[in-house]
This record gives C-alpha cells, sequence and structure tokens, in this order.
C-alpha cells in the first residue's frame, strides 16, 4: 500500500493520510496474520497429505501383515497335520515292531523247543549207538573168540587126525578170526573218542612222550633209538594225547626197526598261532602219492603181511588233534623215513604268562 | 565133581564156548583146582550163599570168582556187588572175566570191588596164558 503524493498537503490530505496509514497499520497484522494463517494452513495441509500417505501405507503394512499371519498360519496347521500323520505313522510302526516282537519270542520259544528236542533225540541216537557199540563189543567178539579157540584146540589136540594142508587152513582160521578181533577193537577205540568227553588241562608234552617212549620200549624191546626233545608244553586231553604219542612212536618203530641203525626223533616247535610236534623216523617210509590215505580208517599202504596192523592208529591220531583243533600231516620219501606231524593250538595261558612277566 | 568138596574157583559164565575154554585154561594152568560152574546171576548168588541148589554145599567159600559181566537174570554187577558188600564174602577175590572193554566197565567194576578186571582176548593162546596167569595168582594170595 502507497500515500497518494496528492494529499500530503492539506489537513484532509493528511488526515486521509493518517487514516490512511491507520489503515496500512491496521492492514499490516491482518496481512501478516492472514499470511501466517496461510502458511500454517499450508503446513498443515501437508501435514495431512503425509499422514494420508502414512496411513496408506499403514494399511498396506496392515494387508501384508494379515497375509503373513494367514499363510504362518496355514504353514502352521500344515505342520501340525504333518505331526499328526508322523505320530501316527509312529504308533502304526510301533505296533508292528510290538507284533513282531512278540513273534520273534515266539518263534525262539519254538527254536529253543525245537533245539530241545533235536538234543534229546539226539542224546537218544547216542545212547542207542552207545548200546550198539558195546554189544559189538561184547557180542561179536565171542563168537570170534569161539573160532579163534576150537581152531587151536582141532591144532593142538587133534593134530594127528588132520593132515598138513588141514593144520595150516586151521592155522588161517585162527589167524583171521583174530584179526577181526583187532579190526573190532581198533573201530571200538576209534568210535569211543568220539563220544568221551576231553577235560583240557595243561600237559608237560616231553613227559608224556618219555613216558609212552618208556612203555613202548618195555613192550617191544629197546631195538630203535629214540630221541626226544625238549618239547613245548601242550593245552589238551592228556590220556588222548598220550594216545597220539602211542600210535606215532610205534608206527615210527613199527616202520624203522627193519633199519641196521633205526632211529626216531620227536621235536616240538612253537609258533604264533600253533605248536608244530613232529616225529621222525629213518625207516621204510612210503610212496607220497598216497599220503591223503593215510589218516583214514582201515586204510594201510603196506601190507599186513610186512607190517601188522589194522590201519586205524592213525586215524585215531587225526581225530584226536582235530578235536583238540589241531591239523596232521606227513612227509615221506619211499625207502629214507617218514615225518609225521600235528599242530596244537598256541598255549593262551602260557602267552599270558609271558606277557605277565 | 562132587557137591560135597569144598570148590576153589566159582565160574560164573553163559556162554558155554566161554566156559569149555576157561576150564580148559584152569586144566593147563595145572593148579588142581576144584571148579564149580553155573550160567546166570541167580545161580551165582545161591551158590555163594549157599542158598537153592547149593544149600548143602560146605560153608567155605571159593578162593576165587571168575565173573562174567553180562549174565541172564542177575547180571554180573550186581552180584558183584552183593558178594563185596556181605561181610561173609566180601574178602573172596573177584576176578571179572568179560569181552569188554569199555571204560566204563572196568571203572565200575573196579569201584563195586572187582580184584581184578581181564578183558576175554580173542587169540585162543593169549587167553589160556592169561587166565592161568590169574587164577595162579589169585589162588596162591588165598591160600587157606
Amino acid at each position: 500500500m502507497h500515500a497518494s503524493p496528492v494529499a500530503t498537503s492539506g489537513p484532509l490530505q493528511r488526515l486521509s493520510a493518517a487514516l490512511a496509514g491507520v489503515a496500512e497499520l491496521l492492514r499490516t497484522p491482518f496481512a501478516r496474520r492472514l499470511r501466517a494463517l496461510e502458511q500454517a494452513n499450508a503446513q498443515l495441509e501437508q501435514e495431512i497429505t503425509l499422514r494420508a500417505a502414512a496411513e496408506l501405507d499403514l494399511r498396506a503394512s496392515c494387508r501384508e501383515l494379515e497375509l503373513r499371519v494367514a499363510q504362518r498360519t496355514s504353514e502352521l496347521s500344515e505342520a501340525n497335520e504333518r505331526l499328526a500323520q508322523e505320530i501316527q505313522e509312529r504308533e502304526r510302526t510301533e505296533q508292528a515292531l510290538h507284533y513282531n516282537e512278540t513273534l520273534l519270542r515266539r518263534l525262539h520259544d519254538s527254536l529253543e523247543e525245537h533245539i530241545a528236542e533235536r538234543t534229546a533225540e539226539l542224546t537218544r541216537t547216542i545212547a542207542e549207538l552207545e548200546a550198539f557199540s558195546y554189544s559189538v563189543s561184547h557180542d561179536l567178539r565171542a563168537p570170534l573168540r569161539a573160532i579163534n579157540g576150537y581152531a587151536a584146540i582141532i591144532q593142538e589136540e587133534h593134530a594127528g587126525a588132520i593132515d598138513a594142508e588141514g593144520r595150516e587152513l586151521l592155522a588161517r582160521v585162527a589167524r583171521n578170526a583174530a584179526n577181526m578181533g583187532e579190526l573190532i577193537d581198533g573201530l571200538l577205540d576209534f568210535s569211543r573218542l568220539a563220544r568221551c568227553d576231553a577235560d583240557s588241562s595243561e600237559v608237560d608234552m616231553t613227559a608224556l612222550a618219555a613216558q609212552t617212549k618208556d612203555e613202548l620200549v618195555r613192550e617191544h624191546g629197546a631195538s630203535v633209538e629214540i630221541v626226544i626233545d625238549e618239547l613245548p608244553r601242550a593245552s589238551g586231553n592228556e590220556a588222548m594225547l598220550r594216545q597220539v604219542w602211542t600210535n606215532l612212536l610205534s608206527n615210527a618203530i613199527k616202520f624203522s626197526r627193519p633199519r641196521a641203525h633205526p632211529r626216531v626223533e620227536v621235536r616240538g616247535e612253537a609258533h604264533v598261532d600253533e605248536i608244530v610236534y613232529s616225529v621222525r623216523d629213518n625207516g621204510v617210509g612210503f610212496d607220497i602219492t598216497y599220503a591223503g590215505k593215510l589218516f583214514g580208517v582201515f586204510s594201510r599202504l603196506h601190507s599186513a603181511r610186512e607190517f601188522p596192523g589194522v590201519g586205524v592208529g592213525l586215524a585215531i591220531v587225526r581225530r584226536v588233534v582235530q578235536r583238540h583243533g589241531g591239523r596232521v600231516w606227513a612227509d615221506s620219501r619211499a625207502g629214507e623215513g617218514s615225518t609225521f606231524c600235528f599242530s596244537l593250538p598256541a598255549q593262551r595261558s602260557e602267552a599270558t604268562t609271558r606277557s605277565a612277566s | 565133581m562132587s557137591e560135597n568138596e569144598a570148590i576153589d574157583v566159582l565160574l560164573v559164565e553163559d556162554n558155554p564156548d566161554d566156559a569149555e575154554f576157561t576150564l580148559r585154561a584152569l586144566r593147563k594152568a595145572n593148579v588142581g583146582v576144584r571148579v564149580a560152574h553155573v550160567e546166570d546171576g541167580v545161580q551165582a548168588l545161591e551158590f555163594m550163599f549157599a542158598t537153592g541148589r547149593w544149600l548143602d554145599r560146605p560153608l567155605a567159600s571159593p578162593r576165587v570168582v571168575l565173573l562174567d559181566l553180562k549174565l541172564p537174570r542177575v547180571d554180573g554187577r550186581e552180584v558183584l556187588r552183593r558178594i563185596k558188600t556181605n561181610p561173609r564174602t566180601r574178602c573172596v577175590p573177584v576176578v571179572v572175566l568179560t569181552s569188554s572193554r569199555e571204560p566204563s566197565d572196568v571203572a565200575q567194576s573196579y569201584e563195586l570191588g572187582a580184584n581184578s578186571y581181564v578183558v576175554k582176548p580173542v587169540d585162543y593162546a593169549e587167553l589160556i596164558t592169561k587166565l592161568s596167569d590169574i587164577v595162579r595168582y589169585w589162588l596162591q594170595l588165598n591160600t587157606v
């Protein structure tokens, strides 16, 4: 607002100027206020716009949140369902497991029953076999004794009534009966091994071999030189192992006796997991081609005329050694002697003692 | 053999052939003994305790009993047990004379009180020698 240049000279003009000034004065704060109000209004509008925008954002966030909650709820309910299914499955598995367990227990019980029945059956069979071998032992030997006896009596007391050929034939009858007696005894010795208990203890093999040697020397004379090395101790059944030494040594004596200087050597060597014992002779030996037949029952590689025997000695050796968890083998060259070996499992107690000391 | 004579050897044997051989062995042993032969356990016990058929025999016990194990009626083990548990007869030597080489029979016979256990060999000559030796041995030990 501007003052008019005309009114500057008169009172009226002055009044008018004054009034104008007053009006100007009055007008100035109003305008200011108006401007301020307009400014405030503008701010308010801006604020309102901002708030509206914020509200929009908020609404959008709210919707998003609701969406997420819905999604999560659905996920949770799915998980819940799965869990329920799993629980159901687990229950089914448990039931199946329980069923199987019952089945297994029943099977186990029936198996036990079956084993008990089978054991009883086997015990009966063993008893029958024992009765059988007892009967063989007792009853079959009696008629053989009679055949041999009467043949001998005829030869002795009625020799004049028969000619030389007749006497020779009678001698053969007697000899065969006696042979059959030995065969029966050998078979019984062999079968007895299968059913006797084998209590095991530590065995001084050097002493056992030496005792056996002494017995054989008493029986057959000291025509054969027998050398026994210091032998490793073994764990086993003493009576059975004595039988092994008896059979191996008597064989070695029998087959080396025809030599000018018969000699038998007994050795033993402890390895990590087995002890190997050997009996070596410088006797007639055997053809190694037939080594596989050596340890069979009633199998012989020499004629009974050359070397008497029934052919169970080595079969007994093999059975005893196998019962002890060992093995048997032999090596020979015909005419140069033989070596018979057997192994026994290394003694556990000895190993323990060694490691402890 | 008269039943009024005192008996030296009682032979308990059911097999006639074995009895024949044993009697021959005793004759060969030339010990000049009087032998009574019975064929089962019942007769053996009647003889030992002078009952039944043997009621009137002289009361002296035989100097040795040769006893088979497998016998009709009462078996040899029972005869042995009865002889060895009776104070009147337990000092009479009993030689078990059998075909059985079963270790259990040997052990059981000695447990019951047998004085010797002889396995009858198939070979006749060996049988004769064994029997002569064993009978002579027990007769000498048990001389009245």
